[in-house]
């Protein structure tokens, strides 16, 4: 296989918090040994549900955050060690979509301003170079060229998540990470945007780290799938492999939770919540929820370990 | 079918804006019967959160408006029952549950306090024995050691328990209609599984009657038996779930079906979009609102609203050139 466009390895990150009344430090583990590749013009799915740390491993990648340990090639560059212009250069091959196109867009700057904003950062055109890249990349991203002197305000939830990617489109990056993009819009609506990644991806070629708590989504759209559960990988394979045959319990069990119509099938409903990830269980951190967990299990952690052809799963018991 | 314990007919609740007086809710025939579950599905603002809002009177009067129809339960017009009689009912018979817990859950009292709350308004019930019921009750929603649990304020409980204690307090009286607005759409997948499953077990053993408002086609395929549609403000179609999923008639119906990404739909290639956005309630077209973006649209539909007809097999569509049924497999 080739040389990834990115591989991640060992990647951590801890948030320190205040607990107690002494002000004693304890610690969030939000990331803990994350491996990961992407391969060039790929779709990499990360899903998992709230707190599992899919949106720190996205921030990390991109170095929103800094990490704690582990490294990031993106590439054949080290990215956690890039000083300042090097980590510049390196966001212009690296770019993000947000969940919440109503948050992420700044008010006060028109969609040309806010579209052109990182060709005017890195000096890539002339003014008038730039609005002719605005008008088209507007185009591309299926608006008209008049709205870029419009503001955010003007625009329903669809069109500012298209703003977005037209934003993020602007610098050809090599990367997007798509956090959550489409979760807050409607169905009718979320349906658009997804041809429309999918269809950019064809056109350019991009990869895209899709990150989403939705299994539909992420089953549609996604080469390959890692699944996340507090803070790490469990699960990680081709979309068609993990969603016909998942080898971790966990993922058997989101499957079995998503509602789906015409299906008639056996659910599987997880007994309690997802525990803290201020403390998380001993030994495998899903056993307290796992249908299936033996004793081993709230012992000794599970490796990732490849279960079959290109699939691998943390749990001592796969294959299943 | 057993005589629907709810009915709605010809709702019209309006909202008074610096534009205009508009209608949310413009015309809504449903109803539900005991044991049963009616899934109320719908994008953002087509009307279904006002029209379980109307059925308690808990929309603020003005700027809101309930300008005709009625809400028949258990023989009574909800929309002209005298104020002190309606509180009564509220919380009690009819009782209802919200998307957020976290803001439904008053944060300076505890769970168990809120639970109570309910039953010092509803019952003469002594304070020994509500403390005894709402530990039943927590019990019931399948409360983790509810008697520290009752003793917690919102915060302290995760979304998944908050919703439990939502559910602990509509419960409380027995009511004989549950309207549960979006609720789980804050929760995760897995807890998601959990509360539906439990609101289906109480449904069940109590007969209660449900409304299950949702913008999930999948929480709606799996939880309930009946369903009605809503587009811009109306029902578009309804009828049995298994009929309306397996042979939509109304073309919106069939473009959200088609959008959402499932099992079925082959991965990373396009998926069925309906062109457009939804009317805002300012720029409603004319005639059918749903015309513009409709694949099937035929020129009365630019004129003339189509009213609910029965489609067969007990569903209705509004639709003036419905889709074809299809055959049974």
């Amino acid at each position: 296989m080739s040389e990834p466009l990115l591989r991640v390895r060992g990647l951590r990150k801890y948030f320190p918090i205040r607990a107690g009344f002494l002000g004693s430090r304890a610690s969030v583990h939000a990331v803990e040994d994350v491996d990961l590749t992407i391969q060039t013009g790929e779709t990499v799915g990360l899903v998992g549900e709230s707190g599992c740390g899919k949106t720190t491993v996205g921030r990390l990648i991109l170095r929103l955050i800094e990490s704690d340990a582990g490294q990031i090639e993106f590439m054949g560059e080290d990215v956690r060690s890039l000083g300042r212009r090097a980590l510049r250069a390196l966001r212009r091959r690296m770019q993000v979509i947000f969940q919440d196109p109503y948050a992420s867009l700044n008010p006060r700057m028109t969609v040309g301003e806010a579209i052109g904003e990182g060709l005017y950062i890195h000096r890539l055109a002339t003014a008038s170079e730039r609005h002719r890249r605005v008008a088209e990349l507007l185009e591309i991203v299926g608006m008209k060229a008049s709205h870029a002197s419009r503001y955010p305000h003007e625009f329903s939830g669809g069109q500012r998540q298209r703003i977005g990617i037209a934003r993020a489109l602007a610098l050809e990056p090599q990367l997007i990470v798509a956090d959550e993009p489409v979760s807050s819009l409607d169905v009718s609506i979320q349906a658009q945007i997804l041809n429309l990644l999918l269809d950019l991806q064809k056109r350019f070629g991009m990869a895209y780290l899709f990150i989403s708590h939705d299994l539909r989504v992420v089953r549609h759209v996604s080469d390959r799938v890692a699944v996340m559960y507090l803070g790490r990988i469990v699960e990680w394979a081709s979309s068609e492999d993990l969603y016909r045959g998942a080898q971790h319990p966990y993922t058997q069990a989101l499957l079995s939770a998503v509602p789906e119509p015409g299906r008639l099938r056996q659910r599987t409903v997880l007994s309690g919540d997802v525990p803290s990830p201020l403390a998380p269980p001993s030994g495998c951190s899903f056993h307290p929820r796992c249908p299936v967990a033996v004793e081993l299990c709230s012992r000794e952690l599970p490796e990732l370990r490849e279960v079959k052809s290109q699939h691998f799963s943390a749990c001592h018991l796969a294959p299943f | 079918m057993s005589e629907p314990i709810l009915s709605i007919r010809g709702l019209r609740t309006t909202f008074r804006t610096p534009y205009g007086v508009f209608p949310a809710v413009d015309g809504v025939d449903i109803e539900v019967s005991k044991g049963e579950t009616l899934g109320i599905v719908g994008e953002s603002g087509c009307g279904k959160s006002v029209t379980a809002l109307s059925i308690l009177r808990l929309l603020p009067e003005p700027p809101a408006c309930i300008e005709a129809g009625e809400i028949l339960f258990a023989g009574k017009d909800l929309l002209r029952l005298p104020p002190d009689e309606l509180r009564e009912l509220r919380g009690s018979r009819v009782a209802m549950i919200f998307q957020e817990p976290m803001t439904a859950l008053n944060p300076v009292l505890t769970a168990g306090v809120q639970i109570e709350e309910v039953l010092e308004v509803h019952t003469d019930m002594d304070r020994a024995a509500r403390r005894a019921r709402v530990i039943e009750l927590l019990k019931l929603v399948g409360m983790p050691s509810p008697e520290s649990r009752l003793r917690d304020y919102p915060h302290q409980l995760s979304g998944g328990m908050r919703q439990r204690v939502m559910i602990a307090m509509a419960l409380a009286c027995d009511p004989d209609v549950l309207i549960a607005d979006e609720p789980t759409t804050a929760l995760d997948v897995t807890i998601q599984a959990q509360i539906l499953e439990l609101l289906d077990t109480l449904k069940q053993r109590f007969q209660m009657a449900v409304l299950l408002i949702t913008h999930d086609l999948g929480v709606v395929a799996e939880w309930a038996q009946k369903i009605a549609v809503f587009y811009a403000g109306r029902v578009v179609e309804k009828g049995s779930v298994e009929e309306i999923f397996r042979s939509p008639r109304h073309p919106y119906t069939q473009g959200l079906l088609l959008s959402m990404p499932g099992e079925t739909t082959a991965r990373r290639t396009p998926l069925h979009v309906i062109p457009g956005v939804v009317p805002d309630l300012v720029s409603r077209p004319s005639g059918c609102s749903f015309r513009e973006r409709c694949t099937q649209a035929v020129p009365i539909c630019e004129s003339v609203d189509p009213e609910l007809a029965s489609m067969g097999a007990g569903s209705s569509a509004a639709c003036h050139n419905p889709l074809s049924a299809v055959g049974r497999a």
